[in-house]
């Protein structure tokens, strides 16, 4: 079981390996950390802040230690906020941006043949494409996570609470998942770089944009399904709609659901192909 | 690691920061009131990089001071009333008109804080100005951006070089 498990940590990190030499470049990852950077620090800095007055007359003061400690108090709950337009601004850049990467990664290496050189190798095509998927997941929202946070710390030392914190990491993590497996999908249905490029980041890009900007063109159904982090951000915002926490798990729930159906799908799909 | 690779981290961590400087982040601040005698008035806010103040008391033969504090001396200075006892960033002392410029340079809460120690009311107003681009972040992005690229362009040119030397 011991010598099973190690042969299996070791597979992979073969396939890992082979991955990252094969579809990632250093000024690639360089450029997508940049581009992440500058959307998530001006997405710190733009966090609008009111100005407490304090100070005494004759009379009396006005806004005490307990007042200007409320009000710093109120800077935990913004790096709630900033933590979440970080992730709205990122989200809807990587919309547009994950469509690309997919294209370039896995529908240029099943159009120019060099899918074929890869599966030469003892290479069983499930876990490759597993490992692609969690990949380009884990690496954006990695970059995403730690940019906002750096920017957070860097902006606003002080205090550290986040309201809600699991529920953000989740649901924004189940969304990138989702926008990152349905368009594998469509690469490996269409094994074509240009129409995977068009069709996802066009649907994508405008089905997030919609999502994010308006409360009524997209049905609230579908919004729960494509983006549980919308959903979280609905209930956060509290008079946007009346929406309660069982809808936001409800909506983590659906979306876990049809990520894992678009990403067997995508093995089914992807093992019967000719490369 | 190639050096190649590393200057090109180092041309983007230049960008990144050249973009952020010229950002246009939250407005400045305002006050237009008058102080009673021995009145003191402040405003807290989150403040970094350079700020420029204009600074006018409606009686130029009536004078006003005039501080920047940060968190921690706000704190103590409004629970002890004693601007003495804090070690302010910035201080202007009995002025009637005065500009110029702040340099906050760490990020954080700051606090603008306005006193009257005369035995007469004093009516006053105070602006002061976020400038763009904020030299901090500006100019290192402009330096990393300039090393980055600089170096860049040496390591395109070197091998020539040494081409044209054999």
């Amino acid at each position: 079981m011991k010598e099973r498990l190690f042969r299996t940590s070791r597979y992979l990190k073969k396939l890992l390996f082979l991955e990252i030499t094969t579809s990632y470049s250093f000024p690639m990852i360089i450029g997508f950390f940049g581009i992440i950077c500058i959307l998530t620090g001006l997405s710190a800095m733009n966090i609008g802040f009111v100005p407490l007055l304090f100070g005494w007359d004759s009379e009396e003061p006005f806004n005490g230690v307990e007042d200007v400690q409320r009000y710093l108090g109120d800077f935990s709950f913004r790096r709630g906020l900033i933590l979440s337009e970080s992730f709205t601004y990122s989200l809807l850049a990587l919309s547009f941006l994950i469509p690309l990467i997919i294209a370039f990664n896995l529908s240029r290496m099943l159009e120019d043949g060099t899918m074929r050189t890869i599966l030469s190798y003892p290479v069983e095509r499930t876990r490759y494409l597993t490992i692609k998927i969690s990949l380009v997941t884990t690496l954006l929202y990695i970059l995403v996570l730690s940019s906002t946070i750096f920017w957070m710390y860097f902006w606003y030392p002080l205090g550290i609470g986040v309201d809600n914190m699991t529920l953000l990491l989740a649901s924004s993590f189940v969304t990138l998942l989702m926008i990152v497996s349905s368009t594998t999908f469509l690469a490996v249905l269409t094994k074509n770089m240009f129409r995977t490029a068009i069709i996802g980041a066009s649907f994508w890009g405008s089905i997030s944009y919609l999502i994010e900007t308006t409360t009524d063109a997209v049905p609230f159904v579908i919004v729960q399904l494509v983006s549980p982090f919308r959903v979280l951000k609905i209930y956060l915002a509290g008079y946007i709609m009346d929406i309660n926490l069982i809808d936001v798990y409800l909506s983590l729930a659906g979306s876990v659901f049809i990520s894992l159906v678009f990403m067997l799908l995508a093995v089914i799909i992807f093992r019967r192909t000719e490369v | 690691m190639k050096i190649g690779n590393i200057l090109l981290v180092v041309m983007t961590l230049g960008l990144v920061l050249i973009v952020l400087g010229m950002n246009p982040y939250s407005s400045g601040i305002y006050l237009d009131e008058r102080l009673g005698s021995g009145e003191t008035t402040g405003m807290m806010y989150a403040f970094s990089g350079d700020a420029y103040y204009t600074l006018e008391v409606n009686d130029p033969n009536k004078s006003i001071s005039f501080y920047v504090l940060d968190i921690r001396d706000t704190l103590s200075f409004i629970e002890h009333h004693n601007i003495s006892s804090t070690n302010p960033v910035f201080s202007l002392r009995n002025v009637s008109k005065d500009e110029g410029l702040i340099h906050l340079d760490i990020p954080g809460v700051y606090s603008f804080v306005v006193m009257n120690p005369t035995n007469t009311s004093v009516g006053y107003y105070l602006l002061i100005d976020r400038l763009y681009p904020q030299a901090g972040l500006f100019t290192f992005g402009v330096v990393l951006f300039a090393f980055g690229g600089g170096g860049m362009c040496l390591l395109k040119v070197a091998p020539r070089t040494r081409n044209w030397s054999s």
